[in-house]
């Protein structure tokens, strides 16, 4: 197709036309129940998703076909890159990922539509979500069409493109923003549903049910989209790093924070009729701060390593959006959040229960999330005060953040034991003291096998196996092991609900998670030196020796790889090849980094540079447990999963 | 019980946050924010001449700039903490080779220091020890490492901050060589 690219930029302008379409056409037929009227909103809504699914399918075959003449692809791509490149190409830039953006945004309007077609009870609230949803996707694709089209031509045809930045090349890289994207994006809905309650006034159990398996969806992906780009900067930066508290990262670990928190408060409404003004808070909050952050990494407000796009212009129409999407729904909240409880008569829970739990860990995450905002915010307000310049680095959030979370872990485990409404403490008590002997035990042993003290990494390990034991415990109540002989164990075992099994699986992803950063925290080390070659260095009880280094020919780039032989302790050898690459088109370089990954720990190593004159720089690091790190972000986002597929089955059944 | 006034907190924290942002976005249009470069740069102006005590002991008993007063020099301060300082090393040691180099040690114990002279190459000259910091303030260095070439009159030509590879050494290098007819 030679005019491709412009009938994507006319299928573009048709959705841009649809949206204003689905978001009046479902909210009018909301609130007069009109069928006619919900029919064609939710018809829009799957059209615009088919015609921002062909706007895309168009950018990317443009990408594909390395065709020039459209500006984006010039100065994004290269001939020369191999084809996955050119395919994450198409969003390694502001306008195409913006693009991206609204592909999943009406994804899940389609979604939603699927579901609006067929409900019967919740009819009006659905229409309401996806009225405020064709909103919000009209504002994007209008942010697109008017500030950062995709679809321009050059005039003057170029050679060849600029490729695209030689760091972004990379696997982990090609999946990071879309996986983050459909996080970002996906809490739109529980934002859209939360817009909804306020609307109608009424934020009841049926509301939380019809929200709460979006908003799993949306953790999962986010959890997953963090833990990729975590990934990707500790094996592609060249320096070890998992995470370093720069605004962009920040930028996604609050809405994660926010979502956290609602997955658990909206179980509360679900099941107990409270919490619901603070709930439906939360959901406005989490979507807000994914506008935040792309709002963030986008505008160039704060000074970020994430250099994307400095274009304050384009900042301050994303900030307009940000002012109408989520400044209209918190003043509504503050007008309506008090009515939104009015059907229910619950009671208050006891102190000992399960929703006082959820309560506290709601708390806690939201004051962590406070707190990384006003570190990330500091610097600018500080700036806006008295025109000083500084920045709150690692220091700062580790010492905040690090004690808040740590006191969430203490809680997490006694949560799922607890009853709701009111709890016995005598009963807790008899889950709770073996778990602290185990954790006691446990803990002696590590004591032991590591042989070093240091209270912090301690405490850390502590607290990692208490929410490991923490989760036996609740699996083992769940079975009845407590009470009953255990028979039948395997099938009692396949008999705990999904959505419990879900939940235990990300607690234990939780935990995973801890130790994993007890270990690379507290105890890697760090060694580097300049060798001859056939000179060793010794690292983590192994012996390394500098065996050649050679120049390498690359698809699109040259590299310098030196060639380094492991010999551990036991005599067993292992070649390590790390390389500086050199991209003449992009002209700029970058670090391999060659990486042992183990169960208990990985090597890493960096070639640095050096001429045989002088020798070579070698740096290697040992990083105790780092896979622990993303093992247990996984484990977060399969128990996510479950939860929701057991979520939405359960319902199904009903 | 339909309004309480703690519902208002959100919006009022909200329109906080959107009044500093827009500050911050117009403060950049407007030109008088940059958040891609940081700090200030006394290129053009006259070195302060600092004073501090020598890294390894000579037939010199102080590192003083006023001795160099005359001729072209650059200064590269660095430490053995610093994990760029050693990336830029062979490059410094290039540097050397077209005029002097001389070294601000900053905030680092002697032991570490000498033993990355040993590791790295001492292109160094001369090597003051800038034990708090307090001179590195005083010309204008704000993270490590940075280097400054001054000319025979005192003049700071060129402050580069960040680490010196082969681009710096054929770009603003070379620049601020040729400016002082010193280009090789």
């Amino acid at each position: 197709m030679p005019h491709g690219t412009e009938i994507g930029h006319f299928a573009l302008a048709l959705a841009f036309g649809l949206t204003i379409t689905q978001a009046f056409a479902l909210f009018a037929g909301a609130r007069s129940s009109s069928a006619g009227m919900i029919r064609l909103g939710w018809q829009a809504a799957v059209m615009t998703f088919v015609l921002v699914a062909f706007s895309f399918a168009m950018l990317t075959l443009a990408f594909l076909r390395s065709d020039f003449s459209v500006a984006l692809v010039a100065s994004h791509s290269h001939s020369l890159k191999p084809l996955l490149y050119k395919f994450s190409g198409v969003w390694g830039n502001h306008e195409g990922s913006l693009l991206l953006w609204v592909l999943i945004l009406t994804f899940f309007g389609a979604l939603m539509a699927a579901r609006l077609r067929r409900i019967e009870e919740g009819r009006s609230t659905m229409a309401y979500a996806l009225s405020i949803q064709g909103m919000i996707s009209l504002a994007f694709i209008g942010l697109i069409l008017f500030t950062s089209n995709p679809f321009l031509r050059l005039t003057s045809l170029p050679d060849d493109g600029n490729g695209l930045n030689p760091i972004l090349q990379d696997p982990g890289l090609a999946f990071h923003p879309p996986m983050l994207y459909l996080g970002y994006v996906g809490l739109s809905v529980g934002f859209a549903f939360a817009v909804a309650a306020l609307i109608e006034g009424r934020a009841d159990a049926r509301w939380a049910i019809l929200a709460r398996r979006w908003v799993l969806l949306a953790w999962a992906a986010l959890t997953a989209g963090i833990a990729l780009g975590s990934w990707w900067a500790y094996y592609e930066l060249g320096w070890g790093g998992w995470w370093f508290w720069d605004p962009v990262e920040n930028a996604s670990l609050m809405p994660w924070l926010v979502a956290t928190a609602l997955i658990h408060s909206l179980r509360v409404v679900e099941k107990r009729n409270l919490f619901h003004s603070w709930t439906v808070l939360l959901a406005i909050l989490g979507f807000g701060l994914s506008l935040i952050g792309t709002f963030i990494v986008r505008s160039g407000l704060l000074t970020s390593v994430h250099a994307f796009a400095n274009d304050p212009t384009r900042g301050i129409v994303i900030l307009v959006i940000i002012m109408i999407a989520v400044g209209i729904p918190l003043m509504l909240y503050a007008m309506r959040a008090g009515m939104l409880g009015r059907d229910t008569v619950a009671e208050a829970p006891a102190l000992i229960s399960r929703e006082t739990a959820l309560q506290a860990n709601n708390l806690l995450l939201v004051v962590t999330t406070a707190t990384v905002l006003t570190g990330t915010l500091y610097p600018l307000v500080i700036e806006a005060i008295n025109g000083a310049r500084i920045s709150v680095g690692p220091p700062f959030f580790e010492a905040s953040v690090g004690p808040l979370l740590g006191l969430m872990l203490v809680f997490l485990p006694v949560a799922p034991l607890l009853a709701w409404k009111q709890a016995s403490g005598s009963k807790l008590w008899r889950h709770i003291w073996p778990m602290l002997m185990i954790t006691a035990v446990l803990l002696a042993i590590v004591l032991m096998l590591i042989g070093r003290v240091n209270a912090f990494a301690l405490a850390t390990i502590g607290l990692g196996i208490w929410v490991m034991t923490g989760v036996a415990a609740d699996i083992m109540a769940v079975m009845g092991l407590w009470r009953q002989h255990p028979t039948g164990i395997w099938r009692r075992l396949i008999g705990i609900p999904l959505p419990r099994l879900g939940m235990n699986l990300a607690h234990l992803g939780v935990a995973v998670f801890t130790i994993g950063v007890a270990g690379v925290s507290f105890f890697d080390d760090e060694v580097i030196k300049r060798l001859q070659i056939g000179d060793h260095m010794i690292s983590g009880n192994a012996q390394f020796t500098l065996a050649r280094v050679a120049p390498v020919m690359g698809p699109n780039y040259t590299a310098t790889a030196a060639t380094v032989i492991k010999t551990a302790s036991d005599g067993e050898k292992s070649e390590f090849i790390s390389e500086i690459r050199t991209f003449p088109v992009a002209r700029s370089q970058t670090t391999e980094a060659a990486i042992q990954t183990g169960f208990l720990g990985d090597t890493y190593l960096v070639f640095g540079g050096g001429t045989a004159d002088q020798g070579f720089v070698i740096h290697i690091y040992q990083k105790p447990l780092i896979t622990w790190i993303w093992g247990g972000a996984g484990l977060m986002v399969i128990g996510g999963i479950m939860t929701m597929l057991g979520h939405s089955a359960r319902r199904q059944e009903v | 019980m339909t309004f309480r006034p703690v519902f208002i907190i959100p919006v009022l924290i909200f329109f906080l946050f959107v009044g500093v942002s827009l500050w911050g976005l117009l403060a950049i249009t407007n030109g008088s924010r940059d958040t891609q470069s940081i700090g200030f740069s006394m290129e053009g102006q006259a070195i302060p001449l600092v004073t501090l005590p020598l890294l390894k002991a000579t037939d010199q008993d102080e590192f003083s700039l006023t001795d160099w007063q005359g001729q072209a020099y650059a200064i590269n301060v660095w430490a053995s903490w610093c994990p760029p300082c050693r990336a830029e090393a062979p490059a410094i040691e290039r540097l050397s080779e077209s005029l002097p180099v001389l070294g601000i040690n900053q905030r680092d114990e002697q032991e570490n220091a000498l033993d990355f002279l040993n590791t790295f190459g001492d292109p160094y000259t001369a090597i003051g020890v800038d034990r708090d910091g307090r001179a590195s303030i005083e010309i204008g260095v704000q993270a490590l490492p940075e280097t400054l070439i001054i000319g025979p009159d005192g003049t700071i030509i060129l402050h580069h901050r960040g680490p010196i590879f082969a681009n710096e050494l054929n770009g603003v290098i070379r620049d601020a060589l040729i400016t002082l007819g010193m280009a090789p």
